[in-house]
């Protein structure tokens, strides 16, 4: 599992590869947290390279998601694989989360 | 396949790898691989949290492909009682700011086997999980 970090204007871009599941999600979830604690409230997750997800990975986006709303921020995802979103649409999740087909149409959304 | 494993959270790699090469060896690929580890991860992880909150033992996990359209997963552990299918469910219409962590991988499970049976017999749980392999999904 690894997270690569890439900044765009004031919004951040999280890529995420592998598998985010309950061996790995506490470390990624820490990761996350504290690139919101130091004002990251603006991002975006690329999820293109992310295999597989399981309920601890979904904990770390409904943490990012709520800590992001709270700040007045925003989080997106995109390019989400298949299998993904199948999680996300079974657990509920692609209900409130934020989701585009592209990191380009998320910066759209995100335009002042 | 067949296997013991330590019930403790490092394991799952090595459960997850068995789990791969089952699937590769039944060309079970896309949708269907993600799901099955998915079952798997989430019964596993909630029996090392419930099943053994104080104490160290084993999970024996065992998968057959039956006709060639249905997998049979099988777990069994010596832990105190824990039956996965008591656990409450998370409402999954609520908004963002009413969802609460936990109970949704259980739930996950429920939702992708066509069933999942527990007896608690000879001080073992064992749980039993059929998924239906529908090759057009």
């Amino acid at each position: 599992m690894t997270l690569e970090r890439h900044d765009r204007g004031d919004a951040v871009i999280i890529s995420l590869s592998g598998h985010l599941d309950a061996l790995t999600s506490a470390e990624i979830g820490e990761q996350i947290r504290s690139f919101i604690d130091n004002g990251d409230t603006r991002m975006i997750l690329d999820l293109e390279k992310l295999e597989y997800i399981s309920s601890a990975g979904l904990q770390i986006l409904l943490q990012a998601a709520k800590k992001t709303a709270s700040l007045n921020g925003f989080l997106a995802l995109v390019k989400i694989a298949p299998e993904v979103m199948e999680v996300l649409d079974i657990a509920g999740f692609s209900s409130f989360l934020n989701i585009y087909e592209s990191v380009d149409k998320a910066l759209l959304k995100l335009a002042p | 396949m067949k296997s013991t494993y330590k019930a403790v959270l490092p394991q799952l790699k090595a459960i997850m790898a068995d789990i791969d090469k089952f699937s590769a060896a039944h060309k079970i690929a896309g949708k269907w691989q993600h799901r099955l580890r998915l079952v798997a991860e989430e019964l596993i992880v909630n029996i090392i949290h419930y099943a053994y909150p104080d104490t160290e033992g084993n999970v024996y996990l065992e998968l057959d492909m039956q006709d060639n359209t249905r997998i049979k997963m099988v777990i069994i552990n010596t832990g105190i009682r824990f039956n996965p299918l008591e656990a409450a469910l998370p409402d999954t219409n609520a908004p963002l700011d009413e969802r609460q962590p936990g109970g949704l991988g259980i739930m996950m499970a429920h939702t992708l086997a066509s069933r999942i049976d527990y007896q608690f017999h000879d001080q073992k749980n064992i749980i039993t999980v059929f998924m239906e392999i529908k090759p057009d999904e």
